[in-house]
């Protein structure tokens, strides 16, 4: 074992510390760089992004609430995922896109589906179907501007949507009255994500604008306790409207910096046009970094073996045990194989906390599996590059100092 | 009294062809532990091949080579390997060192393969630089010492196992 040790600290030292950088970088490269490269130079192309595209229907509808996110965590990962992708931005594990406004406010945009608010029915405390008149006009369904909850219901109605406490909620889309993120203790909440089961205690205090939601029991995990006090200001509906209509309410949001408004049909085209520049991204990248990578991991063998080569000579020369050797480069070749993989996870994971990652790879399964063989094949090319140089280099006899210095 | 002792060696570069270059040719000789032996002759007469036979680096054609009555010949490479760290010491005419690696890295390299440990290893090797008049230069790369320096180094690097 000492001697194994030595051996592979010689190896390693042989082969420099500038050398190993360079060798994991490429390895660690095969892992990132396409992603880091795509994210780099493609992002201004995603306005929209719809994970769950095929979750929805024929359109989008957008609630848009314009919601002052201040001094908490959220507030801070928002203005982090705004300032690294200045177009929309998904949240991890939501259906919620933010736009960053001119005012520094940030707005978000929920995605909901025709079966949700067909089943979510939208009635007020005497049973009156409200504001969700499904009526077709010129291919115009309507739109809700400035809807607030106190204009459906009165202060102290009964939620329509509870049949009674302690009863199973019966749809997941009480957020959508509660306005996305809640303030509670300077910590943000978000109900949308409340579960279809939950039961619900004695929901919604409402005084004026301020909705309190006091007890929300069967969520995650025991009781927890929330306060709302955010306001929808404003909901949009769209469903097939006519391009004009569409045109002008997406002038009206540009112009107030809100954000966009767009049927699904349009997230669907801007999503498989943002798939398509990114699969073109890769494909150049790859094109690029393959020919680079190999043409390095040649120069590099080669340097490295005529300095493996003549390591190998010496040592036999002193006494080197062929086990010894063999042993030595599997160790080396082991934290070769290592260090990078580990480099490379560790480097994915920042990028996910970071939000860099997460909101091009959530939910495609097809680029991540694009992306993942690419980079099996540049590393596994890495790795098997050295071996070559191992064998040659078994070959390396200390007669050839000997023949070196007769010469 | 150890002894090295060659009997009727042989060494035939190519063996059985058309270009076959005979270099040794029944060289039998006895050499004594504690003496010193020069190996003289003209450019081609075969003394670098007699070195390499005698240090287990390469194979003779036919003969015996021993090691105090232990033929090298009929060992495996990491038998050889081994009288090669315990019982040989080289010093080249290029000095045979990696220059990457400071002189005591490389002095100490015998000794590991020898079997001693680390700390033992490096001990000797401070020893028998400090025999050589360098236990300043342990530290230093090979590649920034002078030739001579670099001899002393590879003197001390062959005499770290007191070969013989």
């Amino acid at each position: 074992m000492r001697k194994t040790i030595y051996v592979f600290r010689q190896l390693f030292a042989q082969l420099g510390t500038g050398v190993m950088v360079v060798f994991m970088m490429i390895a660690v490269t095969s892992y990132n760089l396409t992603y880091w490269i795509t994210i780099r130079y493609t992002h201004q192309n995603i306005l929209f992004y719809a994970p769950n595209a095929l979750q929805m229907e024929q359109w989008a509808f957008l609630n848009v609430s314009l919601d002052l996110l201040q001094d908490d965590h959220q507030t801070t990962l928002l203005s982090q995922a705004v300032n690294q992708l200045p177009g929309v931005v998904q949240m991890a594990e939501s259906q919620t896109f933010y736009f960053p406004m001119q005012d520094g406010r940030v707005v978000n945009v929920d995605a909901y589906s025709t079966p949700l608010l067909n089943a979510l029915g939208m009635r007020d405390s005497q049973g009156q179907r409200i504001a969700w008149n499904a009526s077709v006009q010129d291919e115009c369904y309507p739109v809700w501007v400035d809807a607030r909850l106190k204009d459906v219901w009165p202060i102290g109605a009964a939620i329509p949507l509870l049949r009674s406490a302690h009863e199973p909620l019966l749809y997941p889309g009480i957020s959508f009255y509660v306005a996305g993120h809640l303030n509670y203790r300077n910590a943000v909440v978000r109900l949308s994500g409340m579960q279809p089961r939950s039961t619900l205690e004695d929901i919604m205090d409402m005084s004026g604008d301020v909705y309190h939601m006091v007890t929300v029991a069967d969520w995650m995990e025991g009781l927890m306790e929330y306060r709302a006090d955010a306001t929808i200001t404003r909901c949009l509906q769209l469903e097939g409207p006519s391009k004009d209509y569409i045109k002008s309410l997406d002038a009206e949001v540009r112009s107030k910096a809100i954000g966009f408004c767009a049927t699904y049909q349009q997230l669907l085209d801007r999503y498989n046009s943002t798939e398509e520049a990114l699969s073109k991204s890769y494909a150049s990248t790859i094109w690029f970094m393959l020919p680079m990578s190999v043409i390095g991991l040649i120069g590099l063998q080669a340097i490295l073996f005529e300095r493996l080569k003549r390591l190998s000579a010496v040592l036999n020369l002193c006494g080197m045990p062929r086990s010894a050797w063999l042993n030595g480069w599997i160790l080396l070749l082991a934290s070769i194989l290592l260090v990078p993989t580990v480099l490379g996870f560790w480097a994915f994971v920042v990028l996910q906390r970071l939000n860099i990652v997460y909101p091009l790879t959530m939910g495609l399964p097809a680029r991540i599996g694009f992306l993942l063989p690419v980079g099996m094949i540049l590393y596994t090319v890495c790795f098997l590059s050295v071996l070559p140089t191992i064998w040659c280099i078994r070959y390396a006899k200390p007669i050839d100092l000997l023949r070196e210095a007769d010469q | 009294m150890k002894t090295l002792r060659l009997i009727n060696i042989e060494k035939t570069y190519n063996p059985g062809r058309e270009w076959a270059v005979p270099a040794l040719r029944g060289i039998s000789y006895t050499f004594y532990a504690g003496k010193s032996y020069a190996l003289m002759g003209v450019s081609g007469s075969g003394k670098t091949t007699l070195l390499n036979v005698i240090g287990g680096l390469d194979f003779p054609t036919n003969g015996q080579c021993l090691w105090d009555g232990q033929d090298m010949t009929g060992l495996s490479d990491s038998q050889r390997a081994s009288i090669r760290a315990k019982q040989i010491g080289f010093v080249l005419q290029n000095y045979g060192l990696v220059e990457d690696l400071s002189a005591l890295d490389n002095c100490i390299a015998p000794a590991v393969f020898a079997g001693d440990t680390m700390r033992k290893a490096r001990h000797k090797a401070i020893c028998a630089m400090e025999q050589m008049h360098i236990p300043e230069l342990a530290r230093r790369p090979v590649k920034r010492m002078s030739g001579g320096q670099k001899q002393r180094v590879a003197i001390a690097r062959a005499l770290i196992n007191q070969p013989g």
